[in-house]
């Protein structure tokens, strides 16, 4: 019985190896082809999912040999896109970790095979993690349309749902946030009928209200810190506006911002006159890997919305005392928007405390729509910053984050066109060099093209997100909140 | 052709005539009657050939019944299609019942099987009632009938619990049916040691969904009728087990007596479902509907004409007459021709609780005017709130917007949606040829000719900002211009109207329309200027004399407008001291 499966097994093979057309080029190219996503030239984790993919040009087959810098072969041939099994390239990638592969791709047109000149993907020695949650919008912002957060498997094609607001009908659901990548410690607003913020600790989660009488706002943009103990939030009232010139759409202008902290133990918001101070708008607070800074963005007021783009954020930092539950009296400035004259958004140190990246954009901090903002990174051992011209584009590149080791970070951009949002994922080393980024890859090359909604607010995790979606309904429907308090110094 | 107590009975010539007549009606029903809705439905909806897209329909419950019905409504784009794949529908749906009556033991009385396709074709007058529910219904009486083909009882038995259990996610909400047609069966076979079985199916039943739905991640309502979206939907169920219960109960347990008085009855209840289903349609959606596709075909002369024998007082007729006329150069000539709702009928004005069907509406302005921004921005809440969050009207007006503000990578995203399509891969190739030709093509240069060309930031509800930009922009954009003349002219806004007029209007050498004048003259008194400045805007002296005889007879009249409304109802004086807003 074995033997005859093995028999069958092997005709299977080979049949489908015979589906194969031996490859004859009639054509050598010198440039190599230009595929879609663009994986020439990057640096990919061992544990990634296969990079399908396809070529802009017309043709009637694809033909594309992965060969290891150390070991291995990968054949595979097709009539729209490479499509490798996910068994075979995980062998071939953990075999030649560190090394790269050499990949020659070969279109067949009416007058016969043309092979093109191959390219190599590098594999990066050092690990990614579990996944990547993100959420799925479509670009539209004046009313509650269908959304939901997403978790995606880095090493297969698996997308599961955490959380849609169909579940809880005119909601949304944003800000999900997660202790340095640990999916045990996790944020959650919703907004609308069913309005809350959720956070998950351990297992245990819990809605609240979070507007006080002393704060402006719900609290909107999370931070935790890394003790688990505290959450930086920002508070904004924001106000929406529409562009009337092409290259601009959206912009959403803060009419007044604070920062706060909450400190879960207690149940107690607190804040510090330097950082509720009502002739500056402050925000996106991130706090250091050490627990002992907080880096947020700082811009002076001015008149709304005649002013709206005089508004440059400079990179600021405050000591946090995370014993006490307080802050220093001074705030540093680490980049200086009248030096600059650029606008600075989502800071993001690294967890290894290294690096700190952010974006930088012309004035604002709506990055998401302005197709100037870039990444840029601050080296915070020597204190010198650069642009991320690695991983730059023509387009908009906005929201980041790390991986838990330090040595990747994800990064959503509108670069292919220039309307969604996708996540690219990029390495940088100890040396701080970086690699040339590589789209999320998808089981169809066409799923980017399809997908008519963004990806928002992408963020690595270390392991599957435990969500208790009925837990998190019932408590919503019900209504029942446990409100922020705000301590009173 | 009555046959024997074995046979099925094919019908007299009354059942066939009924059943002919009502075929032809629903046919031309469906093609005269609300050809504009079934239309709309298309537009909402895109399909696609290709495996992503398939598989999108396993993220919801019903994926068979919703990819055929989905697949089956992009015909609805063809003339008459919506109309010819309703009617099949029904019929084929009809000729299901007929079988599973026939099953049950109803051979005398199949007639009455018309009574859940009335109810279907009922269903179909609704804009959010989706072809895939009746595929759904279909499915049901055609697992029902598998079922009851099977003889053994145990086997039956394990397959109607199979069935219940897969059937959901293949058809949705309407397993339900399937379980209580089941349930019903066995009822009618006298089966009553299988009351255990009966309690277990219906167990299914309510678990079924309750369970399921944390996976589709819908409300327990949206779980109990998905894809239906209103309890109505199970209407036809109701009809058909109330039928089979019937049965159970009259006192010949092989059939209905059907006898010459009930066909009378029949004919009865059937022409008086009929009549419902006419007097159920909603005459001002329809309406509107028609509005709104004309002018998305840019047909403006058909809106012109379709608004003025509609002679509709309603915001959204007013908001599409406007853009016909605006787009006809006729606007302000016409301007209080029609209701006109201050400036409700300028804009549709978006909001949480706007309707699908108004945030579809609201872009259209936007796109007409040139404002691209506005334009995407509603197309895309547009599309979000589609039945299925993808519509190929908008991802067509998407490609539009994005090729006349020149965003080609856009534009090759949508075209790239478009060419998985049946019907709209010509319209991809169309529009590649026009990104070709560039601004040699007269349509794009005339669009790109429109659009601002400096920036402001303004609210969503800002709608003279967007005017003002635009004809900042581009002075010889007049109906931009006439649009925002017209919409101070309907809020009363003479002293903007004023300095519109003159900053932008005064010294071209465009003819001065009627009520342009008469405000002019308001707003001119209110001034009190000189002769030499009234003559500087050339009104002709005649309507200045006027203007001063209604003047006398206003004050004299003290605010009562009875008198003035013969003489000067067609004035936009009339309109400036006597129009007041509905409360």
């Amino acid at each position: 019985m074995k033997n005859y499966m093995m028999y069958m097994l092997t005709i299977l093979l080979l049949s489908a190896q015979a589906c194969n057309e031996a490859v004859v080029p009639t054509e050598t190219k010198q440039d190599i082809p230009i595929v879609f996503p663009d994986y020439a030239g990057v640096t990919i984790p061992a544990s990634i999912a296969p990079l399908n993919f396809s070529v802009q040009d017309e043709f009637s087959r694809i033909d594309a040999v992965f060969e290891g810098s150390e070991t291995g072969i990968i054949h595979i041939q097709n009539k729209e896109a490479i499509e490798i099994p996910e068994k075979e390239w995980k062998g071939l990638l953990e075999k030649n970790t560190g090394g790269s592969l050499k990949v020659t791709v070969s279109l067949k047109k009416e007058k016969g095979w043309i092979q093109y000149a191959p390219f190599s993907i590098y594999i990066s020695p050092y690990p990614i993690d579990y996944g990547l949650v993100y959420r799925l919008i479509a670009p539209g912002y004046e009313v509650y349309s269908k959304m939901g957060i997403y978790q995606r498997t880095l090493s297969d094609f698996t997308q599961t749902t955490l959380i849609e607001n169909t579940i809880l009908p005119a909601s949304c659901v944003n800000c999900h946030s997660f202790n340095q990548n640990n999916p045990k410690y996790m944020n959650l607003h919703i907004r609308g009928e069913f309005g809350a913020t959720m956070l998950s600790v351990n297992g245990n989660t819990e809605l609240y209200t979070t507007k006080t009488e002393e704060t402006l706002s719900n609290c909107v943009y999370p931070y935790w810190h890394p003790s688990g103990k505290y959450i930086a939030y920002s508070v904004n009232k924001t106000q929406q506006g529409f562009h009337e010139i092409k290259n601009k759409r959206i912009e959403v202008v803060d009419l007044a911002s604070d920062l706060v902290v909450y400190d879960i133990e207690k149940n107690q918001l607190f804040s510090s006159p330097l950082l509720k101070n009502d002739s500056v708008f402050e925000t996106f607070p991130a706090f250091s890997p050490d627990g002992k800074s907080l880096y947020f963005c700082s811009a002076d007021y001015k008149t709304l919305p005649l002013e709206y783009d005089q508004i440059k954020y400079s990179l600021c930092r405050i000591d946090f005392n995370p014993e006490a539950g307080g802050f220093g009296q001074v705030v540093d400035t680490l980049v200086s928007a009248s030096t600059t004259n650029k606008s600075v958004s989502f800071p993001r140190p690294s967890f290894d405390g290294r690096y700190l990246m952010y974006t930088l954009s012309d004035y604002g901090n709506f990055s998401i729509w302005h197709k100037e903002a870039d990444l840029w990174l601050v080296d915070l051992q020597t204190g010198t910053t650069r642009e991320l011209t690695e991983v730059n584009s023509n387009d908009v590149e906005s929201y980041h984050n790390w991986s838990s080791n330090s040595r990747w970070f994800v990064f959503s951009s509108r670069r292919l066109d220039g309307l969604y949002t996708r996540p690219f994922i990029a390495s940088i080393d100890e040396q701080g060099n970086v690699s040339k980024p590589f789209l999320l890859p998808q089981k169809k090359v066409s799923h980017y093209d399809n997908l008519l909604q963004s990806f928002n607010i992408p963020e690595f995790v270390t392991s599957p997100v435990s969500f208790d979606i009925r837990t998190v309904e019932k408590k919503a429907l019900k209504k029942e909140r446990t409100p922020f308090e705000f301590r009173k110094n | 052709m009555v046959g024997n107590q074995d046979e099925i009975r094919i019908g007299g010539l009354f059942e066939l005539a009924l059943i002919l007549i009502l075929g032809v009606s629903c046919l031309l029903f469906f093609l005269y009657v609300i050809p504009y809705h079934l239309l709309y439905e298309e537009q909402m909806q895109l399909f696609l050939f290709s495996s992503d897209y398939f598989l999108s329909y396993f993220s919801k419950p019903g994926w068979l019944a919703c990819y055929i019905g989905d697949f089956l409504t992009q015909f609805y784009y063809i003339k008459g299609g919506g109309a010819i794949v309703i009617s099949g529908v029904l019929g084929v749906v009809l000729l299901m019942l007929f079988l599973v009556f026939s099953r049950v033991g109803k051979r005398d009385s199949w007639l009455y099987i018309v009574l859940p396709v009335l109810a279907l074709w009922f269903l179909h007058t609704e804009t959010n009632y989706r072809l895939s529910s009746t595929i759904a219904f279909f499915l049901a009486l055609f697992f029902f009938l598998l079922y009851s083909l099977i003889q053994k009882q145990h086997k039956a038995g394990i397959t109607g619990l199979l069935l219940s259990i897969f059937l959901y996610s293949f058809i949705g909400s309407h397993f339900l049916t399937f379980i209580f047609l089941v349930v019903i069966f066995d009822l009618s076979k006298r089966r009553y040691s299988s009351f255990p079985y009966w309690l277990f199916l219906v167990v299914i039943g309510i678990c079924c969904p309750l369970f399921c739905r944390e996976y589709y991640l819908l409300t327990v309502r949206q779980a109990f009728l998905y894809p239906m979206n209103t309890l109505y939907g199970f209407l036809p169920s109701l009809f058909l087990v109330g039928l089979f219960m019937i049965y159970i109960l009259s006192s010949d347990n092989k059939s209905f007596r059907y006898q010459q008085k009930e066909s009378g009855i029949l004919l009865l209840f059937t022409v008086a479902f009929m009549a419902g289903i006419f007097l159920n349609i909603n005459q001002t959606r329809e309406k509107l509907l028609s509005l709104d596709i004309e002018t998305y075909s840019e047909n403006w002369e058909k809106v012109s004409r379709k608004a003025e024998s509609y002679q509709m007082k309603n915001p959204v007729a007013t908001y599409f007459t406007n853009i016909a006329w605006m787009k006809q150069g006729i606007l302000p000539d016409k301007l209080l021709s029609c209701y006109q709702p201050f400036s409700e009928g300028m804009f549709i004005p978006v909001g949480p609780h706007s309707n699908p069907l108004e945030i579809t509406f609201s872009g259209e302005i936007y796109y007409q005017l040139g404002d691209m921004n506005m334009a995407q921005h509603s197309t895309m809440l547009a599309m979000t709130f589609s039945p299925q969050s993808r519509s190929a009207r908008l991802i067509k007006r998407l490609a539009e917007i994005n090729l006349v503000i020149g965003d080609t990578a856009a534009v090759n995203k949508y075209l790239r949606i478009l060419d998985k399509t049946l019907f709209y891969t010509s319209y991809a190739s169309n529009m590649r040829t026009i990104m070709e030709e560039g601004e040699q093509n007269p349509w794009l240069m005339q669009k790109r000719s429109l659009i601002a060309t400096y920036d402001t930031l303004r609210t969503a509800a800002d709608a003279t900002a967007s005017l003002t930009m635009l004809i900042e922009s581009n002075p010889s954009n007049k109906a931009a211009l006439d649009y925002l003349l017209c919409y101070h002219l309907l809020n009363k806004n003479i002293p903007s109207f004023m300095e519109a007029f003159d900053k932008w209007y005064k010294e071209k050498e465009y003819p001065l329309p009627k009520f342009y004048s008469e405000a002019l003259l308001i707003g001119l008194a209110q001034k009190k200027v000189s002769a030499k400045t009234l003559e500087s805007y050339h009104i002709p002296n005649e309507l200045t004399a006027t203007f001063m005889t209604y003047t006398k007879r206003y004050q004299e009249a003290e605010g009562n407008g009875v008198g003035l409304q013969k003489d000067y109802g067609d004035t936009y004086w009339f309109y400036y001291h006597y129009a007041q807003k509905k409360k």
